[in-house]
């Protein structure tokens, strides 16, 4: 039996680097040669999906999807996005678009930010105050208070601490909510 | 903060407004701000004598009237509006307040002002405060037992050089501790069947890390609910919850009230029906931070 999480953003956001931090075993990635060097410089770059797995008893796992970035593959995204538990959208703060990736994978995961099981990871913020600010303003637009983190994606404590947000709102919508979905 | 507003005024007389209001409030205590045309602010200068909201002090510019409404000569010339802005500069109410001014401006860069249990240093560029003292705790003591009147501008000297401190925290956590401690000891006004919301997350795990904090943010940051049900939830007091309210309050988060409003779930509310699973992962996640709740 599994439970999955997802893992979205932009190309280069470090989704990859997440699940290969907490996965029992090296992801399965479907990495082909980065064609975009303009818009991300590294060589790969995921092109179906990213898979990693977290072994929770013997017979329970978390499934990690990676979902790929770049927005020519949006047709895959709700597909992945059924029956998880959350999604972390990655984003890299020292680029110059993250705030309109922010908005714009926000909107494509709707369904999951309004439903409050959409965490925001942010990767490489060198001024944490300015980015927070920059963050409260663009969600108090889109009216949704989603729970953000600066993050690392290297760092396991990190990525725990994107899956412990997931698992809290789902203990709390158990809670509340029992079985009224 | 303070705020100021204008009601019938030029495009070029609000430009020019808004440059003297931030000159003036760079001087002044308490930070003032201009938020452009309307009727609801701390104070409004009007044209013509106007029906604000009923806080609103209402200052009329023009000639002399032959009424009793404060007055203020056009055009408006600095000197008479910064005496203005001083005569209606609130006094501060609690510490907590006092900080929040010290740090509306980041024009003074770092200071430091003598509290009662020794200096304490501001800097509001990287948003820090400092002691000598060596922990979060002897901070907030030194903090609480200041007057909050003593925490202003004027007792601010320059940092002096090669200056260290023992113990610095972000600003935001240092209002959440005194918060912490201040709401401990009065009675907060969150009524229990009222419903709360928080309009975004509150950084819980940078200023106070704690599972019944991150617990609390996730619950008010998705929906409104009552603090009797936040309770029962989490397990935890009615107190504390109105306590973490206090202190994400404290720390500007905005909380939002509705009275009598049903909680519901939100629309697209997703069912986790593998609860086993869900249990799985916790232990797992509690392995890695040895939480021990």
């Amino acid at each position: 039996m599994a439970i999955k999480v997802i893992f979205v953003g932009p190309m280069g956001a470090g989704k990859t680097t997440a699940i290969q931090t907490i996965s029992d075993f090296t992801p399965i990635s479907t990495e082909a040669r980065n064609s975009d060097r303009n818009s991300v410089d590294k060589l790969t770059t995921t092109v179906a999906m990213d898979y990693g797995e977290l072994s929770l008893d013997s017979d329970r796992k978390l499934a990690l999807y990676g979902v790929p970035g770049q927005k020519h593959f949006d047709f895959i995204w709700p597909i992945v996005a059924t029956g998880a538990l959350g999604g972390a959208l990655l984003l890299d703060c020292s680029r110059s678009d993250w705030k309109e990736n922010l908005t714009f994978y926000c909107d494509a995961f709707r369904d999951l930010a309004e439903s409050g099981s959409l965490v925001l990871a942010l990767n490489r913020a060198a001024s944490q105050e300015a980015i927070a600010q920059d963050v409260i303003t663009l969600c108090e637009d889109m009216q949704l208070a989603l729970p953000f983190f600066f993050t690392d994606p290297r760092n396991r404590e990190d990525v725990y601490l994107l899956l412990e947000a997931l698992v809290i709102g789902a203990e709390l919508d158990n809670e509340l909510y029992g079985g009224e979905n | 903060m303070q705020s100021i507003k204008s009601y019938g005024f030029e495009s070029l007389e609000r430009e020019i407004l808004a440059k003297q209001v931030k000159t003036i409030s760079s001087r002044l205590n308490r930070h003032w701000t201009y938020e452009g045309e309307g009727k609801d602010a701390d104070l409004v200068l009007v044209k013509e004598p106007a029906q604000l909201s009923p806080q609103a002090v209402q200052v009329l510019v023009g000639k002399q009237p032959n009424h009793s409404l404060p007055f203020l000569e056009s055009p408006v010339r600095m000197m008479q509006l910064a005496t203005l802005l001083e005569e209606y500069t609130k006094p501060t109410e609690s510490i907590i307040d006092a900080i929040h001014q010290l740090f509306a401006n980041t024009k003074y860069g770092s200071f430091v002002i003598p509290c009662k249990l020794g200096p304490v240093g501001f800097n509001t560029v990287e948003k820090k405060i400092s002691t000598k003292q060596r922990s979060l705790s002897t901070l907030i003591k030194n903090l609480s037992a200041t007057d909050n009147d003593h925490l202003n501008l004027k007792r601010a000297k320059p940092e002096p050089d090669n200056f260290t401190w023992e113990y610095s925290a972000t600003y935001q956590s240092v209002i959440w501790h005194l918060a912490k401690y201040e709401g401990q000891h009065s009675r907060l006004d969150f009524a229990a069947n009222n419903n709360f919301k928080l309009a975004y997350w509150p950084r819980v795990t940078e200023w106070d890390p704690s599972p019944i904090n991150f617990k609390l943010a996730t619950l008010f940051s998705r929906q409104y609910l009552a603090v009797n049900q936040a309770a029962q939830v989490c397990k935890v007091s009615e107190d504390d919850v109105r306590l973490f309210l206090f202190c994400c309050r404290s720390c500007g988060v905005k909380v939002l009230n509705k009275t009598n409003t049903e909680t519901k779930a939100p629309a697209k509310r997703r069912a986790v029906n593998d609860q086993q699973s869900l249990g799985w992962l916790r232990r797992k996640i509690k392995a890695v931070f040895n939480y021990g709740h």
